[in-house]
């Protein structure tokens, strides 16, 4: 499956004291909550680490298909920084596990997460500063299909993205799933995630 | 505390996180804050915290995990403040 999640950090402030304790307790491990602790950039650690499980939730609601809020459950079992922008993650969910891939750019934190049969290799990625449009989910589905069309496939049927009743989105040439999908938007932001089927 | 009024301080709680001002408007016991509201998850983990303030109680994460509407969330609180 696949799942991919974008930050933008210049609307996600740390916030500080009790409350941020209790923002923590609510939604990181105890290991989790210790890495954060230990970092250096508090801030960027906090949303990369969410960035992470919230990118393998929409993998799992994809999978299971259903909506369930237990951000405990999926848990970062390893983080290793790539380089200053970019990191490599491990991530667990009752056993079954899931591979992350995270990039910084400026202010934008996007996270792709795959777990077999997929691999990090067959996945086609982007993301864009949408802040000039009225319509940015629009946008996004324009910037998809323009991507589909572009690199992989010959439109000889148009391609559309359609939305089933969970809001998960799905990509089609006529009757045919073309690839597995995901969407996020966030702030200014908007990204998209998918691999071919 | 009615349910009425039960429902009317979640609205209030939720207000600053709502992205649907039409289903927020509407807003009724079988509102979903994620797919009708459309609350982003970090929100979500802030609802769950304004609640706790507000009632003065504390939600379990078996409890959160549930709280993604205003009837299990009505129902959830009422058990506590009781």
């Amino acid at each position: 499956m696949i799942g991919n999640d974008i930050v933008d950090l210049s609307i996600s402030p740390v916030s500080t004291g009790a409350r941020h304790r209790r923002f923590l307790n609510k939604v990181f491990t105890k290991q989790e909550i210790e890495l954060i602790d230990n970092s250096n950039h508090r801030a960027v650690t906090i949303w990369t680490l969410w960035s992470i499980k919230e990118s393998v939730y929409k993998a799992i609601v994809r999978k299971e298909r259903l909506i369930r809020y237990a951000p405990k459950s999926i848990e970062c079992i390893m983080l290793n920084h790539v380089d200053d922008h970019s990191s490599t993650a491990s991530v667990d969910y009752q056993g079954q596990r899931f591979s992350a891939s995270t990039k910084i750019t400026g202010a934008c934190i996007h996270t792709i997460a795959v777990d077999e049969p997929v691999t990090m290799g067959q996945v086609y990625s982007a993301s864009f500063d949408l802040s000039y449009s009225d319509d940015p989910a629009s946008c996004l589905d324009d910037e998809l299909i323009k991507a589909l069309h572009g690199s992989h496939c010959q439109p000889l049927v148009p391609i559309e993205i359609r939305r089933d009743d969970l809001g998960i989105p799905q990509v089609y040439r006529g009757e045919e799933e073309l690839a597995l999908l995901s969407l996020s938007r966030h702030g200014r932001y908007g990204a998209f995630a998918y691999a071919l089927i | 505390m009615n349910k009425q009024e039960l429902i009317d301080k979640l609205k209030v709680i939720v207000k600053p996180y709502i992205q649907n001002e039409e289903a927020f408007q509407e807003l009724h016991e079988e509102t979903r804050f994620i797919e009708d509201l459309k609350i982003n998850s970090a929100n979500l983990v802030d609802v769950i915290l304004d609640v706790e303030d507000e009632f003065d109680i504390e939600i379990a994460d078996d409890e959160m995990e549930q709280m993604l509407d205003v009837k299990t969330s009505m129902s959830i609180i009422t058990k506590k403040i009781a």
